[in-house]
């Protein structure tokens, strides 16, 4: 009776001490709704290996390839193989016109097969690259996706996929702005920097080629897209997001924020904005990044910290018993009390929703092939019934015939004649004889 | 020893500044729609320029991919009242996405242009020398008075983004066109003419 007191003892002291602090509880992830969705009957009779040749051979043949068609393959993975082939349909229909009428369904079910088959990389990588393969997150996958970043403790992905929450500027999820915040916050805290690359000497050959290309593109910067480097966007998701609501957490976010992302006029903007707000505390660890950057930084720039330093050190500081993590942590719970049950209910009625809609689809996409089929047959037979009717009314037509037989020889002798006269001429033409001409 | 290679591009140089719709477009969920996008080379005049993306429609992948928008546009302050579809230009890397914070700015700019004074356009103009000769000639050989005074119908190009009036049958224009070269910058060499 010890024994066994003891060896369940043992268990749930293993399993306490193996339990990775994650956030959002596997009742957020709807897996019996997501698995019942993706194991309905139109999915079942697939056999995907079949399904990826012909779609690659339809491409190849006729240069379509149909969003709908694309998005049943990618709700229909069951190896990770399939996911190689996923990524080749993805670019190929990002590629042609149908790509407007791509399902929201698919990239869902992309993310959420990749993370279960650990294709995360790869999935990440074709996030980044939305021109290539047209993948977005909507807010319930970016949770799901966040969250199991997090638990593996990879600020760097997490991060990352922070900032392309932030790139496309909808910032209505509670739950994903607050998951977003604590990635960005955590890469920031853990950022080392990497050491600069060795350049090599170049004394190589440097083979130019020449592209030939309409118009020359001038160099432009969006400050947006196009910033590559990570601790930027980093601060700046913090910036950005941290901006929607006004308090103490935010603030200091935003304040973060607008260091790291190096806009240090806006930063001064919004110090002295915050010092005016009685309410407002500040974190040591924000006074320790400002102080921390003032010395990395340039001359010129040193001035503005400077002053917003000085504005700051008159504002409260909070106690260090609440660090800026801790507070972010709990920013998270609230958030998840708050809306995990919405968001619940929505990723069911997506499901389902998504289900009808792709019913719906492939309804219409089969209608439009029978009828181009019906059109064939009908302009096959109508052809077929031109030749018998010509048979049958030989007779009757015959002098017809014979006149259209006439204008035909009369077509052929023209252009026989134009290659005899041709020849007749080249019979009795003796070329020039051409002497190099000596000087 | 590996050789590098360096890609060089030739083609012709453009003044645009920015990003082709198709690209901006691609990179947004739902295509943009509801977003903000503006015209670099619209920047220059001093009223706001901006429109606002309703439908997208993409096409097929060539050099210079396109896209078929339909957009709400707002030129020099003023709003144009159909949707104007950008599919010939799409290509013009010359498109800059304006970012949601900013958008309500934008949007109320044209709010303070100030109404700038009402032009009205006059809709006859003087008829040129040789005409007014020719006109006297011919009425002389057939007999009869020439009375008139030599005005013409003055025709514009009609176009959505011109939004100027033509003054009607007894509105005064605001501005006046003449026949007359102007003030000359060497006078000595007009000696005698009438300008």
């Amino acid at each position: 009776m010890l024994k066994s007191v003891l060896k369940a003892r043992a268990k749930s002291f293993l399993s306490i001490s193996l339990k990775k602090r994650t956030f959002l509880s596997n009742d957020y992830k709807c897996n019996e709704n997501w698995n019942s969705a993706i194991s309905s009957p139109l999915l079942n009779k697939i056999n995907l290996n079949d399904f990826y040749n012909k779609l690659d051979q339809t491409h190849s043949s006729k240069g379509i390839i149909s969003a709908i068609d694309v998005d049943i393959f990618a709700n229909a993975v069951t190896e990770p193989v399939h996911l190689e082939e996923l990524k080749d349909l993805l670019h190929k229909l990002r590629l042609s016109a149908e790509t407007g009428s791509m399902l929201e369904s698919t990239s869902h079910a992309t993310v959420r097969h990749s993370i279960k088959f650990d294709y995360v990389d790869e999935l990440i990588q074709m996030l980044k690259d939305p021109l290539n393969y047209g993948l977005f997150l909507d807010d319930y996958s970016a949770n799901i996706l966040l969250n199991e970043l997090l638990v593996k403790k990879n600020y760097t992905q997490a991060a990352d996929i922070a900032a392309l929450i932030m790139l496309q500027e909808e910032y209505n999820n509670d739950i994903l702005c607050s998951l977003c915040q604590y990635s960005s916050y955590m890469f920031i805290k853990n950022y080392v920097e990497p050491e600069p690359a060795v350049m090599e000497e170049n004394n190589k050959k440097v083979e130019e080629i020449k592209i030939r290309v309409k118009f020359l593109r001038n160099p432009y910067f969006d400050d947006h897209f196009d910033i590559k480097d990570r601790l930027k966007l980093a601060g700046k998701t913090l910036a950005w997001i941290s901006e929607k609501t006004s308090n103490t957490l935010n603030n200091n976010l935003q304040l973060i924020g607008w260091l790291i992302y190096k806009k240090y006029d806006q930063l001064l903007a919004t110090s002295e904005e915050l010092c005016t707000n009685t309410k407002f505390r500040i974190y040591n660890e924000v006074i320790d990044l400002l102080n921390k950057e003032l010395h990395k930084v340039e001359p010129e720039k040193k001035e503005v910290l400077e002053k917003c330093i000085s504005l700051l050190a008159k504002i409260e500081i909070i106690p260090t018993k609440p660090s800026l993590q801790a507070s972010l942590t709990d920013n998270i719970e609230n958030a998840i009390n708050k809306t995990q049950e919405k968001d619940v209910a929505a990723q069911k009625e997506l499901f389902i929703l998504w289900e009808k809609t792709r019913q719906l689809k492939l309804e219409e996409q089969s209608h439009r092939l029978d009828r181009v089929k019906r059109v064939q047959i009908i302009e096959e037979k109508q052809r077929q019934l031109q030749e018998e009717e010509q048979k049958l009314w030989f007779f009757e037509n015959e002098e017809k015939i014979d006149l259209q037989i006439e204008d035909k020889e009369k077509l052929v002798d023209k252009t026989q004649t134009k290659k005899k006269v041709l020849t007749a001429i080249d019979e009795n033409y003796i070329p020039p004889e051409i002497l190099p001409k000596r000087r | 020893m590996a050789t590098g290679t360096v890609i060089k591009y030739v083609g012709r140089t453009t003044d645009f500044k920015g990003k082709s719709l198709g690209e901006i477009v691609g990179s947004l969920k739902n295509f943009g729609v509801g977003r903000i996008i503006v015209r670099s080379v619209f920047l220059r005049y001093p009223e706001p320029s901006f429109m606002k993306i309703v439908k997208v429609q993409t096409c097929p992948d060539e050099e210079r991919r396109r896209v078929r928008v339909g957009v709400e546009k707002t030129f020099r302050g003023q709003k144009l009242p159909n949707i104007t579809e950008i599919y010939r230009t799409s290509y013009k890397t010359d498109y800059q996405l304006i970012p949601k914070r900013e958008e309500t700015r934008l949007l109320e700019s044209i709010n303070t242009i100030g109404n700038k004074a009402d032009v009205i356009l006059p809709n006859s103009i003087e008829m040129p020398p040789l005409m007014k000769l020719f006109i006297i000639k011919d009425h002389e050989k057939k007999g009869l008075e020439t009375s008139k005074d030599f005005m013409m119908p003055l025709s514009y190009n009609q176009s959505p983004n011109r939004t100027n009036k033509i003054a009607k049958a007894n509105e005064q224009p605001t501005i006046k066109f003449t026949m007359g070269l102007g003030k000359p910058v060497s006078p000595s060499l007009y000696d005698g003419i009438p300008l």
